[in-house]
């Protein structure tokens, strides 16, 4: 099991570590499909047999990695919707967005492999990728909040919320665009603020944050 | 293209193989060779022809006497009641058909474009001051998008109509206001409209 290092920066990185770093830059630059498990332990430095010790096969890998980016840019989402809804919900979920895609743009494979490469290639990946949402749809339950009793919300009104801002972000990293989207964060905000707050709210919303 | 449809609802697109889609629509390989070039070609007339049935079934719910939120909330239904009645061709459209190939791509666009045009025809009918931003229309057919995923993803494909009340209100709500969209969708709840899929429905894709 011969392990050497690619880079400096490698060593007292675990070789399951090395795999999937590879593998998140093989899928994100690459795509899914153009990828291959041979180049993927070449990048990574490591044998055959070390890949085999920790995966199946290349789905099972690529479902790894996924998991292993999604927990960090979660992590980091969080940390940010944390310190923002001491002040309110709306501002953690401003911090929060503003996290995302600060993440998205500095990390555009990763992005690519997060939000296009990976939910289609089996129905596992969707289910994984569904649970990411639902970590994130969590975060958004605190907008109920900010309604009177007497409004209440659509029962599903955390993924229309997610889905608004969802699918500009998946056009957006599918047209290559992944370094514009920090700029949009003022409309991205409207979008996920607008199905509990209503138009005239979610829009003053938006330009207090894009006056900030 | 049913088989196709099928298959990449039960293993993803990376693993269907010609077999496999034969297989499943019982026909020979033979067959498939005839009429597709490979699984991509196969795939790309799967989309083809059913962004002509949505094309079709949306348009149809239009009519020049019928205010513009009553044709987006048939719209969604029509789009709704058909994928009730074709599970793998929904799993086809709404979870894999904008990352898959080109030719999907390019399907799943066109069915968007075709409700953003609904929604910006609403926007004339909203309070002038109201400042949405231009992403608005994509956000709201997102947030259907993801209730219809939501539903897919959680088995329930078959009871997709049951959504149309919370659909509604996430296609009006930036444009409408609150009220007016929960309005709406309390009158689909109460009253939902009926639409009559055409007779070849179950037969095709």
């Amino acid at each position: 099991m011969a392990i050497t290092p690619k880079e400096e920066s490698d060593i007292g990185i675990s070789p399951r570590e090395r795999i999937l770093r590879s593998m998140v830059g093989s899928v994100g630059v690459r795509g899914y499909r153009e990828t291959t498990v041979s180049e993927v332990i070449k990048t990574a430095g490591v044998s055959s047999e070390t890949f085999d010790g920790f995966f199946a096969g290349k789905e099972d890998c690529t479902l790894a990695a996924y998991d292993w980016v999604i927990e960090r840019i979660l992590d980091r989402v969080a940390i940010s919707y944390e310190l923002g809804a001491a002040t309110s919900w709306s501002e953690g979920v401003r911090h929060g967005l503003e996290a995302l895609l600060g993440a998205i743009a500095e990390y555009p494979a990763v992005a690519r492999m997060a939000l296009v490469e990976v939910p289609p290639i089996s129905p596992e990946a969707h289910a994984r990728y569904r649970a990411a949402l639902e970590r994130i749809a969590s975060k958004l339950r605190g907008g109920r909040d900010y309604l009177s009793e007497d409004e209440e919300p659509p029962p599903h009104v955390e993924l229309m919320a997610l889905g608004g801002a969802e699918v500009i972000l998946v056009d957006e990293v599918s047209a290559g665009r992944a370094d514009q989207l920090p700029a949009r964060m003022p409309e991205l905000l409207f979008a996920i603020l607008v199905p509990y707050l209503g138009p005239e709210d979610a829009a003053a919303e938006m330009q207090a944050a894009a006056a900030a | 293209m049913n088989g196709m449809a099928e298959v990449v609802a039960a293993t993803g697109y990376p693993q269907a193989t010609v077999e496999e889609i034969c297989s499943r629509a019982g026909v020979s390989t033979a067959t498939f060779y005839e009429l597709f070039r490979d699984k991509e070609d196969c795939l790309a007339a799967s989309a083809e022809t059913l962004l002509g049935e949505v094309v079709t079934i949306v348009t149809g719910q239009y009519s020049p006497d019928k205010a513009i939120r009553y044709v987006i909330r048939d719209a969604i239904a029509s789009v709704l009641a058909l994928m009730a009645q074709r599970p793998a061709a929904a799993h086809l459209i709404f979870l894999d058909g904008r990352f898959l190939t080109p030719a999907t791509q390019q399907a799943y666009t066109s069915g968007v474009t075709l409700l953003l045009s609904l929604l910006d025809q609403v926007r004339v009918e909203a309070d002038p001051n109201l400042e949405s931003p231009r992403s608005a229309a994509r956000a709201a057919v997102g947030a259907i998008e993801m209730l219809i995923r939501n539903e897919i993803l959680a088995g329930r494909t078959e009871q997709l109509p049951a959504i149309l009340p919370e659909a509604t209100y996430a296609a009006l709500v930036s444009f409408l206001g609150r009220e007016q969209a929960q309005a709406m969708a309390d009158e689909a709840a109460a009253n939902p409209p009926r639409i009559e899929l055409t007779p070849f429905g179950r037969a095709h894709l």
